[in-house]
């Protein structure tokens, strides 16, 4: 076990130890720097060297006092699943009026179901909502979301789930979500789901020829822009307040002309005062472009104006909300830093929620997966069901994922800093293997070096949070 | 109040912590109402307690708004409480629940036992020192299973008929008999060294009238701050707590779910000698963890009672306080009785 943990890196203005002991970073000069490489890659004892010395003397480079690695939430999972579920989402439908290219079921994409003209029954619906009810006891809110394929097929399920959980629940808030294609809004629809207080979702790609390039109809394979914009107009015309609280997501894909697609939200009449989001395409969609270099010079481009806009070079007004939303991570982390936080014994990476309490996605036949995003053909990730209930002992593999990389988990720099969780590992067996885990691992490398070079780069031109 | 009937609404935490302490309550209990998601919240069944999702209070009930009840809830269904008060049905309620619900009158009081007569004299700044032991019981945080732990110590000194007079940092509390500490401390009406002032001639109040053999104070809110929110108060409190009287021992409630090595425990000790110039006889570990709300700074406390127990109900460390599992009697028993035994035989500072 190494006795203590910390990673050099440098910048073009400076040299930086990051401390995984209080998890920040700090200062140091060049010559400490070679000293601490040395360290690093064992040409150096920590007891030879007065520079770890002066570092010890002023509290940092606590000795690793790393043993297990273990989720803290482990001890306490019994009681989570049976009373403290969150967030509740039905698969109300397969099947979907669009045949959109990247969407994980479009059959492209592995471990992925497919399309399919599957639905929920009234009877599986009623049984998942009795369940979570019963299993969310000391949980706040009541929250429930509605998911397909397109979930507007199943409108009058829908309106039998909403009766039912408003007749059975008098003191607690209720929310409801649903993320539709646009296409099939009405006005009878949209009036309900507003009466309901529903947050309402709609994926819409940027102006007609961006989003007509992926999302088409199944039928005729005609593009679906210019309906989802007649419904919205019209709905704007006839519930002009209720029509704001609408939110878009964008899907970016590598071909998207990402420079027209934020032209377009920042300037459309109709679309410019929602709040949009923007989300990567899953991972595995294969882009037929040669235009990828322009969409990640656009984006990184976005990225750079961002940065100058934290240091007050340049106005946050010039900076796109795609920008401002992605790396909003990269100041949760700066901002976590500075807390200086110590280790206990037992430790676990961030990354894992707990699964089936912090989200609950119960799919047409009454499975139970922790999220949408997990596949549903693989059973490693099928945590129950209505029937049966929770299965313990699957949830507990999953949030305590680190256990695969328990031996390297200990002695690892990014550990604090780390964001793996068991939906991300991609494998082909039964139970992802450490292999498996360690591709992630990788990755987390390049992205949080990434990072720690970002937030020292920002300090050194004079980021303040406070401003 | 006693041997009157109560009902309660809504179930809440507290509620079902009172529930577990029947033997103790002066009043009777009739119906407890609540909201129809949380019907299955009771785990623990009491006998001749009774859920009723229909609830409506029966006419001869006081009707008993628990202080930890949410009032986002209370205000999205009030209907049995604004039921109770339009038929001017007696109803016991916080302050701050009382004006968001918008009920007032000379049947709306609070849930509260104070002395007699008790007048504070604000000019009158000498402090009291008791001439009884006095045990302190605090947490490091709000919610952290304090009112189970003095229900807990009442029943104890109770059973052993030893003369204790309480009070309780929950004002449920004076359904058990406890004395409460009055509402408007809680406000900014006062400022800090008058609350000194306030509490200590409110003290010795309660010894004047009751000469107990020792005085159990809970204080409320938390001695460290888990969260900077206006809730906690900053550990006000206990920092007025520390001047009002001298302690001569205290026990510390932990949340379940925090970290109790030696080396912390140890800072903790030190730190507590130096506040109140006692160190902690006990740790109380709750049943409560505070669980942080995604990736908020934010925490929620949850009741994580009968999942979840100690390996032992009590341990002695080699410091001489104690751990123990306050949702294990055999423990706070094992405690107690060597506590008195030590202030029997004069060897422990009480």
């Amino acid at each position: 076990m190494k006795k203590y943990v910390f990673k050099p890196f440098r910048t073009y203005g400076g040299c930086y130890i990051y401390d995984r002991s209080l998890n920040t970073f700090f200062r140091i000069s060049k010559e400490e720097f070679l000293t601490f490489q040395s360290l690093e890659k064992g040409k150096l004892k920590s007891s030879d060297d007065l520079t770890i010395s002066k570092y010890l003397l002023a509290g940092y480079l606590t000795e690793n006092c790393v043993k297990c690695i273990e989720h803290p939430d482990k001890s306490y999972l019994q009681y989570y699943v049976d009373r403290y579920v969150q967030y509740m989402t039905l698969q109300v439908t397969q099947n979907c009026n669009l045949r959109c290219e990247y969407c994980i079921y479009s059959g492209t994409y592995e471990n992925q179901r497919t399309h399919s003209p599957k639905r929920m029954s009234w009877e599986t619906a009623k049984k998942a909502l009795q369940f979570y009810l019963a299993h969310s006891i000391d949980s706040k809110k009541i929250m429930i979301g509605f998911y397909g394929g397109e979930p507007l097929l199943e409108f009058e399920l829908i309106r039998k789930c909403v009766s039912f959980v408003e007749n059975e629940v008098q003191g607690k808030e209720i929310e409801f979500h649903i993320t539709t294609n646009g296409t099939l809004l009405t006005k009878e629809k949209f009036s309900f789901m507003s009466e309901h207080g529903f947050h309402i979702l709609i994926s819409l790609d940027g102006n007609k020829d961006e989003h007509d390039k992926h999302r088409r109809f199944a039928s005729n394979g005609e593009g679906s822009f210019d309906t989802i914009m007649q419904n919205i107009k019209m709905l704007q015309e006839k519930y002009p307040e209720e029509i704001k609280k609408v939110q878009f997501n964008a899907v970016m894909t590598p071909e998207m002309d990402l420079a027209c697609v934020m032209d377009f939200f920042d300037v459309d009449e109709v679309i410019s005062d929602h709040y949009i989001m923007f989300s990567d395409v899953a991972t595995g969609f294969k882009s037929d472009t040669d235009e990828e270099d322009r969409f990640w010079t656009v984006r990184n481009y976005e990225y750079l104006k961002y940065y100058l806009a934290l240091i007050g070079k340049i106005s946050m007004d010039h900076v796109s909300l795609m920008a401002q939303k992605t790396l909003a991570n990269v100041l949760e982390i700066r901002s976590r830093m500075m807390k200086h936080s110590q280790m206990t014994e037992c430790m676990h990476h961030n990354g894992p929620c707990i699964p089936g309490v912090r989200r609950l996605f119960v799919t047409v036949d009454g499975d139970l997966f922790p999220c949408q995003n997990t596949s549903e053909i693989q059973d490693y990730f099928r945590i129950g069901s209505l029937k049966e209930g929770f299965l313990l002992d699957k949830i507990e593999h999953m949030l305590n994922i680190g256990a695969l990389t328990k031996d390297e988990c200990r002695d690892c720099w990014k550990l604090r800093l780390c964001s793996i969780c068991a939906q991300q590992i991609e494998f082909k067996g039964v139970v992802p293997q450490k292999a498996d885990k360690q591709k992630q691992c990788t990755l987390q490398e390049r992205i949080i070096t990434q990072y720690l070079h970002i937030i020292a780069v920002l300090n050194e031109f004079g980021y303040d949070a406070m401003n | 109040m006693s041997n009157e009937t109560v009902s309660f609404f809504p179930l809440t935490h507290d509620i079902e912590t009172l529930l577990d302490f029947t033997e103790l309550l002066t009043v009777q209990v009739g119906d407890i109402g609540t909201y129809k998601e949380d019907s299955k919240k009771l785990r623990r069944i009491t006998d001749n307690i009774r859920i009723n999702k229909n609830y409506a209070p029966n006419e001869k009930e006081i009707v008993v708004v628990p202080p930890d009840a949410d009032i986002e809830k209370l205000l999205r269904y009030p209907i049995p409480i604004l039921k109770a008060h339009e038929e001017e049905r007696q109803i016991l309620l916080s302050q701050r629940h009382a004006v968001k619900l918008g009920i007032s009158g000379s049947h709306v009081k609070k849930i509260e036992k104070l002395p007699e007569s008790f007048t504070f004299q604000k000019d009158y700044r000498k402090l009291f020192e008791f001439p009884v032991p006095v045990f302190g019981v605090l947490g490091t945080e709000e919610s952290c299973g304090k009112f189970r732990l003095q229900l807990s110590l009442k029943k104890y000194f109770d059973d052993h008929s030893i003369k204790t007079a309480f009070v309780c940092s929950n004002h449920l509390g004076a359904l058990s008999g406890m004395y409460t500490i009055p509402e408007e401390l809680f406000g900014n009406t006062y400022t800090f060294s008058e609350k000194v002032s306030y509490l200590n001639q409110y003290l010795s109040n309660i010894y004047f009238e009751m000469k107990p053999d020792m005085i159990v104070l809970g204080v409320p809110g938390g001695v460290f701050s888990l969260q900077d929110n206006e809730n906690d108060y900053y550990s006000e409190f206990a920092h007025v707590f520390s001047h009002v009287l001298k302690f001569d021992a205290v026990s510390l409630n932990l949340f379940r779910n925090e970290e109790r090595t030696d080396e912390i425990l140890d800072a903790i000790d030190s730190y507590m000698a130096y506040i109140f110039t006692t160190s902690v006889y006990m740790y109380g570990v709750s049943s409560m963890i505070a669980k942080r709300i995604n990736d908020s700074d934010e925490y929620e406390m949850l009741d994580t009672h009968s999942y979840v127990t100690e390996k032992q109900p009590c341990v002695r460390r080699e410091t001489g306080s104690w751990i123990v599992d306050t949702g294990d009697m055999r423990g706070i028993y094992c405690v107690l009785d060597h506590m008195v035994d030590e202030m029997q035989d004069g060897i422990h500072s009480l």
